[in-house]
């Protein structure tokens, strides 16, 4: 079980995913993992870059330290997604992982010529998918140092 | 032969020198040679000298084309002899005067006894005058001359042979005018005028009595022997009869006897003789008509072998001469064609094309006759003929020279090829047919393959969402209903569990061909102890013992093969049996590729079914004996497949198991 630092705030996600039932199951392997984290969900590619942008009803919203993105969604999908947060000089420093369902080993190249920071196939078992999530919040919250908040 | 002619002339010239020499010398002998015959008058050898000399020059206006004058100066020469001899006779029958005879010798010639001394006797006359005549025509080449010349020479002869058998018989009348012995043919004359005939007998070697004498044919053969001895035998009888029998005194009767019967003798030998000659002729004739039968029957018997041949021939024959006309046809041209045979015999071979190809035909024809050579048939060009009724078909045509006495023929051979090309126009047509049939597969199989990749992918996310929640159901509610609320939720949750492995396995399997790399060089030894490594975990556990031998470096698909090596040493870690599992990879040169082999010691596979091991799905054994999807074995073949080569096992149950599989070398 990862080691969580008692006194710090916890870390700010925002999960991109227009499926309802893999939002509920997220956020519940999340609190199954154990992971003090505030995790924010918006349903698409758009509401996303305006989450970030803090336009609208997300002018208070908070500036996320990771970012969970799906890549098949409506409106605008998570390849929009991330061409347009790295062509803004304000937002392309947030480490982005892909969490997805899909397997296209040409898809996986062109992400992470993105510049997306991980890409991660949802495996199909929970169990194993709380574990991805342990995981994935050891690493990316306790061994890797993130760029100080600029807020 | 040609020389007779001219030696008789001369003889006849020098025989008149000599008895102008027996006149100018009074030497008798010289003028008469025998000493109580008449003599040779002056004239006479006159006469014969021109004579001599008209025969001489008609010989060269004869044998080489002379100038015109020639024929008159032998006309000339002939007239004046003839003209003196029928004065002689006018002088006889009318007593004309003056008297030729004394022109040259007058006073020796009066010495001369008889009634008429010096004048030629009438035999003379009259011969000289036929032998002069004949001489005179001699040089014309028509029929009727050359008759008269032939007839007037033998009647002249006769003559002169008759004082010569009187001569030899002691028969006066034969060369003297009765009552007048004095008055005669002198036997020197008598042997001119037989010189002088045989010499216009010689003068045309090739043609009547002459052509007779020489010929090889049986009639010439008798002639030969006849003539000879009828014209010597009587002389040698009159002469040994009437000399030999005056000594011995007998009574002339009865040397008329034996001379009568000694010329019987004679003759009935010669036709003794001469019935051998000809019969020996006609067995010979006959022999020589029996070969030519002979012959002919064989050749007639060549000839229908040689028309059967043509006539059953399965292609139409048409030879043609040199000049491309036709020659002979066979009985299938005339079927293939719908010509009569007659209509097509000497008309040209184009008759049979049709006309657009003419032009080009005859120009090749042509060419052909300059380099002849056999053309053997289906060569390149396309070709047609043409029917009587217009109507064209592709035929395929055999070209042969053929060499014979009357000049170069060309054979021919026509076939039609209407069927064949028909039959070659529907295979075309169902190739055709077979490759769109082929396409139409190569792409449903390929929308299939698709097909299956999305619909096992597309499931994934529902399944991980029933899965998902089932999880949370029985870890939020696990206890809080009754027993068989959590066995179902467990059982629904292993369900899903299975459900995913079908999927990752289809997946697996539907990506061969639709998720493809490059083929590279790849080296089997690396790919193995990958693969150890990565199963290093189940080796310990099972107490496996992984052994290889130095495997070669291959072309293809290096995710695919390592796919094939881990599925099949997979199967061997898993089907195991009591003991700890053994593997054993080793790799073989056969031909031109590897034959690889995987041999384990697990628990075998039945014979029977040997094949379908290697189906989708095909599981030989129940979840909980070992569990599985059934894949591997498919995904296995299907790489190897799409390797070109093949995968097959040997095993035994209870014995083991070898996979063995081949892949191409190294080019």
């Amino acid at each position: 079980m990862t080691e969580w630092p008692i006194n710090a705030k916890p870390a700010e996600i925002l999960l991109v995913e227009d499926n309802e039932d893999d939002v509920i199951l997220t956020q519940e392997g999340f609190k199954l993992a154990k992971l003090r984290v505030s995790l924010h969900h918006v349903p698409n590619g758009q509401e996303c870059l305006a989450f970030l942008r803090k336009q609208g009803r997300y002018a208070n919203a908070p500036t996320p330290d990771l970012i969970l993105l799906d890549l098949n969604m409506p409106v605008m999908d998570g390849r929009e997604v991330l061409e347009q947060i790295g062509a803004d000089d304000s937002l392309n420093h947030l480490p982005i992982v892909i969490l997805t369902s899909s397997i296209e080993e040409q898809g996986i190249l062109k992400m992470y010529k993105l510049r997306c920071s991980s890409y991660i196939v949802k495996p199909v078992d929970f169990t194993q998918f709380v574990r991805v999530i342990q995981e994935m919040g050891n690493y990316w919250f306790t061994i890797v140092v993130l760029p100080q908040k600029t807020n | 032969m040609a020389k007779v002619t001219t030696f008789c002339g001369w003889f006849v010239v020098i025989l008149c020198l000599i008895i102008w020499v027996g006149w100018q010398f009074n030497i008798p002998i010289l003028r008469t040679l025998l000493p109580t015959a008449p003599a040779t008058t002056p004239l006479t050898m006159l006469i014969l000298l021109t004579l001599g000399l008209a025969l001489i020059i008609s010989h060269k206006v004869v044998t080489a084309p002379a100038a015109a004058h020639w024929v008159w100066v032998c006309w000339g020469l002939a007239g004046a002899a003839i003209l003196a001899g029928v004065w002689t006779g006018l002088q006889y029958i009318f007593r004309l005067g003056p008297n030729l005879e004394f022109i040259l010798y007058p006073q020796l010639v009066s010495q001369q006894g008889g009634i008429f001394p010096g004048r030629p006797s009438p035999h003379t006359a009259v011969s000289t005058i036929l032998v002069g005549l004949s001489i005179a025509m001699s040089p014309l080449p028509a029929q009727l001359y050359q008759r008269l010349t032939m007839i007037l020479s033998l009647v002249g002869l006769s003559i002169a042979w008759l004082a010569l058998f009187g001569y030899a018989s002691l028969t006066n009348p034969f060369y003297a005018v009765p009552g007048n012995p004095s008055t005669g043919m002198s036997p020197l004359t008598a042997l001119g005028i037989v010189a002088l005939v045989i010499g216009v007998i010689g003068l045309r070697p090739n043609e009547g009595f002459m052509n007779l004498l020489t010929t090889p044919s049986s009639g010439g053969q008798v002639v030969r022997i006849l003539l000879p001895i009828a014209i010597v035998a009587p002389l040698i009888f009159g002469w040994i009869i009437f000399y030999g029998g005056a000594a011995e005194s007998l009574s002339p009767v009865v040397l008329f006897g034996l001379s009568w019967g000694g010329t019987s003798l004679i003759f009935m030998a010669l036709v003794i003789w001469q019935g051998f000659i000809l019969h020996h002729g006609a067995e010979e004739r006959e022999k020589a008509a029996e070969e030519s039968h002979r012959l002919f029957l064989q050749i007639q018997q060549a000839e229908e072998r040689f028309r059967t041949i043509l006539e059953a021939a399965p292609d139409a024959i048409v030879i043609v001469d040199e000049t491309g006309r036709i020659v002979l046809v066979n009985a299938q041209t005339e079927i293939l064609f719908g010509y009569k045979r007659a209509d097509l015999i000497g008309q040209f071979v184009e008759q049979l094309i049709p006309p657009r190809f003419q032009p080009q035909h005859i120009q090749y024809r042509q060419h052909y006759s300059t380099e002849p050579r056999v053309r053997p048939m289906g060569a390149t060009l396309e070709l047609f003929g043409l029917r009587q009724d217009g109507g064209e078909f592709p035929v395929e045509v055999s070209l042969s020279p053929l060499e014979t006495a009357e000049g170069r023929l060309t054979t021919t051979i026509i076939r039609d090829v209407s069927e064949k090309q028909q039959v070659a126009i529907q295979i075309k047509r169902y190739n055709a047919q077979l490759e769109q049939q082929t396409e139409a597969l190569e792409q449903s199989n390929l929308e299939l393959q698709q097909f299956a990749y999305i619909a096992a992918h597309d499931l994934q996310a529902p399944l991980r969402t029933i899965n998902g929640f089932m999880q949370l159901l029985q870890h939020h509610y696990q206890g809080q209903f009754d027993e068989q609320a959590d066995d179902w939720i467990r059982r629904a949750i292993n369900s899903t569990r299975q459900l995913e492995m079908v999927i990752h396995d289809i997946l697996a399997y539907s990506r061969v061909d639709a998720q493809t790399h490059p083929f590279e060089p790849v080296p089997l030894n690396e790919i193995f102890d990958e693969l150890t490594t990565m199963l290093a975990p189940t080796i310990q556990e099972t107490r496996a013992r992984i052994t290889r031998d130095n495997l070669p470096t291959v072309m293809g698909d290096r995710s695919q093969l390592t796919q094939v090596l881990q599925n099949l040493i997979g199967n061997g870690l898993k089907y195991h049996g009591n003991l700890p599992p053994q593997i054993h990879v080793s790799a073989k040169k056969e031909d031109k590729n590897w034959l690889i082999a995987v041999r384990d010691n697990g628990i075998g596979i039945e014979l029977e079914h040997h094949h379908r091991i290697f189906e989708v799905f095909r599981r030989l054994h129940s979840q909980q004996e070992y569990p599985g999807s059934g894949i591997g074995l498919a995904v296995c073949r299907r790489v190897v497949q799409r390797h070109g080569g093949k995968i097959w096992v040997e095993s035994e149950p209870g014995r083991g198991s070898t996979f063995y599989f081949t892949l191409s070398q190294l080019p």
